[in-house]
């Protein structure tokens, strides 16, 4: 499953280099500007699957057509239930990084975008274990884990598309792969589910965001 | 030629994202064991026992192993308790061996939850068959290396 994603990853790269190739002559200059709006996979996901609600916003400021400056604060809470435990965390998370275009500064692309982002995250949040059953040979053990604080650390790396649908009106999606650099959480607080990373099953961690963006210009354009 | 590339992966993507939020059921072993490794007191090798009965103490109703000829058997810790008692029972000599430990809870993944992990703090034993017991490493989790070693 794995492997698909990063196949899929790939692929959406492959898009961007597709309009790498298109020459045109009229190049332009990009505006500044800045952007601001919402991910709606997270109010999506959780109208399919009550355990985990996601808010997430989108703010970027675009340098130049190459470069964009953005952060992504958002708020999430999990629940989880199985035979053996109970679990819960929510909190607060911020991404910031830089989107980088791989579009030529041609007319009929400068309002769009299809290039990679990197980002750093950090995510505040609460969690606790409500309830621990586990089996042993003398006899069944029940115990909990009370509320704790954790913070951790990670890095993110996606790929996407954005489009402006209507003038300074656009719609996109990314996908991405995080990984944990650091969790104050250890042993019986080790986190389950990291707001705004997700679970810490594994060493990289897919996701997909679907976005609604208004941009607002800014002043004088901006050169290469 | 933007909306085609917008929306393409897209639908991909969504019908990945949605078969791998699914979560995997556990596959990693849960049960924390303690292993004795059987010794010979006169040569200091390792060694098999034959006719082994072993059972936590008040538990005989449970026997861990019956009549078996083994070289090391792996002991379940009582995660309510910070001690523990087995009785062993080779070829009609019984001892009972109590063990003191401390144990923490670790989170082993999200699909298999919650194991206890223990360390070592004393062992105490009769002497009616076994010699001596040393403890070897003190900290039990699910990596089957040697705790303790029994002399008879």
């Amino acid at each position: 499953m794995r492997r698909i994603f990063r196949y899929s990853f790939s692929l959406s790269l492959l898009f961007c280099s597709v309009l790498l190739n298109a020459q045109e002559a009229d190049t332009v200059k990009a505006r500044k500007s800045i952007s601001a709006g919402f991910d709606i996979t997270g109010p999506v996901l959780y109208s399919l699957d009550n355990s985990k609600y996601s808010y997430e916003g989108h703010l970027s400021y675009r340098l130049n057509y190459k470069y964009y400056i953005v952060c992504e604060p958002g708020y999430s809470a999990y629940d989880y239930q199985q035979y053996n435990y109970e679990y819960h965390s929510e909190g607060w998370f911020l991404r910031i990084g830089t989107d980088i275009s791989m579009l030529q500064p041609v007319a009929s692309r400068i309002n769009h975008f299809a290039g990679i982002g990197l980002r750093y995250g950090l995510s505040v949040f609460e969690q606790e274990t409500p309830s621990v059953s586990i089996d042993s040979y003398w006899g069944k053990v029940y115990t909990s884990i009370p509320k704790n604080s954790v913070h951790a650390h990670f890095l993110e790396i996606q790929g996407g598309v954005k489009t402006e649908l209507t003038k300074n009106f656009l719609i996109g999606w990314s996908v991405k792969l995080r990984t944990l650099i650091y969790s104050s959480g250890r042993n019986e607080e080790k986190a389950v589910y990291i707001p705004g990373m997700g679970s810490t099953d594994a060493s990289f961690i897919p996701a997909i965001s679907y976005y609604i963006i208004y941009r607002i210009p800014l002043g004088s354009s901006s050169g290469e | 030629m933007m909306k085609n590339i917008f929306l393409s992966p897209l639908f991909l993507a969504l019908a990945i994202f949605n078969n791998s939020c699914t979560k995997e059921g556990c596959n990693e072993d849960t049960e924390v064991l303690m292993q004795a490794v059987f010794y010979s007191s006169e040569s200091g090798e390792e060694s098999s026992i034959d006719s082994l009965d072993i059972y936590g103490l008040n538990i005989s109703d449970s026997v861990i192993c019956s009549m078996s000829t083994l070289k090391n058997i792996d002991l379940p810790l009582n995660p309510s308790a910070s001690n523990c008692s087995f009785v062993i029972i080779n070829g009609g000599r019984a001892d009972t061996i109590e063990i003191y430990y401390e144990s923490s809870l670790k989170l082993l993944s999200s699909a298999c939850g919650y194991i206890y992990l223990h360390e070592l703090e004393e062992v105490l034993y009769t002497t009616n068959d076994i010699t001596n017991i040393l403890i070897t490493n003190k900290s039990v989790n699910p990596v089957n290396e040697e705790n303790i070693q029994i002399f008879f």
